[in-house]
Parts: structure tokens; sequence; C-alpha cells
């Protein structure tokens, strides 16, 4: 009897320490919003001598994506200012240009109908003269 | 896991309420059959194989591993054991406390994951939570060898003092002599413990 007591603690002290590690949970900001994927640039100049910038792309799955977010960068990859865009399609038209060239950065990002912020799009460089 | 260890526990338990059964005929034919070995056995030392010291032994190495063994005289053998015992359970139990501290970090990323409104900042955050639960992963595996570890150390303890292990006889010196006596004493006008001793 005493010695099956000390079997009995014994092993209930090992099936305790024995308990199942506990599962994480799944990612979800990997496909809560697609990632948009750059489509055609178009690259003018307005009437008044200012750049036209017409800028397309496009997303996998439409339905999840209330509004876009577009960043652009100026001649300096690393400080962007972002605009919302209601669709996939933007013309960015809003400054002068002062030099003979110039150099744009831009990307874009999907924001969910829950207002998640989405995967950015890769990175383009545009280089643009007069 | 769980099951491997229940295996082990009811194989321990189950001779144990078979040698209860007197109504197994089988099991007492063969006990009948032992005590017949005894008697026509020659070889005294089998019959003096679990003295009362031995199964003292037995008793205290279950309780606390080794010290059967030290108990018995064979104090080396038994020192390692204990060190070997102890040494792996304390490190078992530390990987454990490691991955239920790895487990509560994962549970706070997981509420601060959920909370992002960024995928930049949710990426940042499961980075982490990947990080921890490889290292919980880690933990756990280390807990499983050193329990396994401590276990078989438990084992090996228990059929050494049963099988391996000679009775070396009391050792002499032990506190159980009359000669030295310790006693809490006053004296005179001294206010506070003293300890009196006899000396032989």
């Amino acid at each position: 009897m005493k010695k099956n007591f000390i079997f009995v603690l014994f092993f209930s002290l090992i099936l305790i320490a024995c308990s199942e590690k506990e599962e994480i949970i799944s990612p979800t900001h990997y496909d809560r919003v697609p990632k948009p994927n750059w489509g055609t640039i178009n690259v003018d100049t307005t009437a008044t001598g200012k750049l036209s910038i017409t800028l397309n792309w496009s997303v996998s799955s439409p339905e999840k994506v209330r509004d876009y977010d577009l960043y652009r960068a100026v001649n300096n990859p690393t400080s962007f200012v972002s605009r919302t865009a209601a669709t996939s399609t933007l013309v960015d038209s809003l400054f002068d240009v002062n030099a003979d060239s110039i150099r744009l950065y831009y990307y874009v990002a999907a924001k969910g109908l829950d207002r998640f912020v989405g995967e950015p799009s890769d990175i383009i460089e545009i280089f643009a003269t007069k | 896991m769980k099951q491997f260890f229940i295996l082990i526990f009811i194989l321990i338990l189950t001779p144990s309420f078979f040698a209860n059964d007197g109504s197994n005929k089988e099991t007492k034919s063969k006990l009948e059959l032992l005590e017949e070995f005894k008697n026509i056995s020659i070889n005294k030392k089998s019959e003096e194989r679990f003295t009362k010291r031995q199964i003292n032994g037995i008793i205290l190495s279950a309780i606390v591993p080794g010290s059967g063994q030290s108990y018995l005289g064979n104090t080396v053998k038994g020192a390692a054991i204990t060190i070997g015992f102890f040494g792996t359970g304390v490190y078992a139990m530390i990987a454990h406390n490691n991955m239920t501290g790895r487990e509560d970090r994962i549970k706070v990323l997981t509420a601060e994951y959920n909370s992002k409104g960024t995928f930049i900042e949710a990426e940042a955050v499961w980075k982490k939570i990947e990080a921890e639960r490889i290292l919980r992963d880690e933990d756990y595996k280390r807990r499983q060898i050193f329990t396994f570890a401590s276990l078989g150390v438990w084992l090996y303890n228990i059929i050494d003092v049963i099988f391996l292990t000679s009775d070396k006889g009391v050792d002499s010196f032990v506190f159980n002599s009359n000669d030295v006596k310790i006693d809490l004493a006053s004296h005179g006008n001294y206010n506070g413990i003293a300890l009196k001793l006899f000396l032989p």
C-alpha cells in the first residue's frame, strides 16, 4: 500500500510535468488584405508644365479592399508622403518640376474593410525629365 | 507521452494487484513451488535476500533515489545516483519553467499581434512569436529528454537497490551511542542557550 502510494505520487508528478505545449495561432495578416501589384505607369506633362504620372495597380481580391494608400518620395526613397485613392488608378500631378530631372519613388498599400493596412507593394522608381 | 507514462504506471502496479489476489490458483501454485524451492535450497543467501535493512533501503531509494544505496553502505554509488536524479530532475524543471515562461510570452505577443493595425507591425510581432515558439519547442524537447533521463535514473536506482546493491552492514560512525549526549542546559546566572555535551 505504502509502495503503491509512492508510485502514484511519483507518476502523478511526472504526468503534471508532461503537459503538452500549446499551439500558436495561425497568422492572419498574410491573406487579410491583398498585396497590390504594379500595372501600367505613364509619365506625361500637362499643358501647364506639370508632370502627370498615371499609376495603375491591381489586387488579387478587390472585395477585401476598402481603399488604397499611395506613398510618394521625391529624390530620396526614405521620406514618403501618402495620399488615399479609392480605386486602383491614380493620376499624380501635384507638383512642379524645378530641376531638369527628377526621381520619384512610389509604393501602394491596400486598406481592408476593417481599416487594416495590408502588405505594401514593391517600391518603383520613376526617372522623369523636362 | 502521457500514455507512455500511464502504461509504465499500470505495468508497475499490475503485479502487486495480482499478488494480492489469493483466488488465482496459478499464482498460488507458483508461490508454493517457490516455497518448496526455498526449502530445498542449499544456498542460504537467497533466504536472506531481503533483510529489514534492505527493505528500508528500497523504501528510502523509492523516496529519495540513491539514499537506499547510501543507507546500505554504498555511499559513492548512492551519491552518484542522487546527484544524477536531482541533476536531471532540476534541469527538467528549469526547462519546464522556461517553457511555461515562453508560453506566457507567446500569449502576450498573440494579444499584441491581434491588436496591430498594419501588415508591417503585425509581421514584426509575428516574427517575435515565431522566435519564441522555436525557443519554446527547444525547451519542450529538453524537458522531455531530462524527464525521461530522470525517470531512467529512478528506475535504475530501484533495480540497483533491489538486485545489485549488497548490504555492507551498519556504519560504525552512527549517532546511536549512549556515550555522547547532547542536551540544552542553564548554568548559574547565564541567560541564554547553552549546549551541554556528556563526553565519554
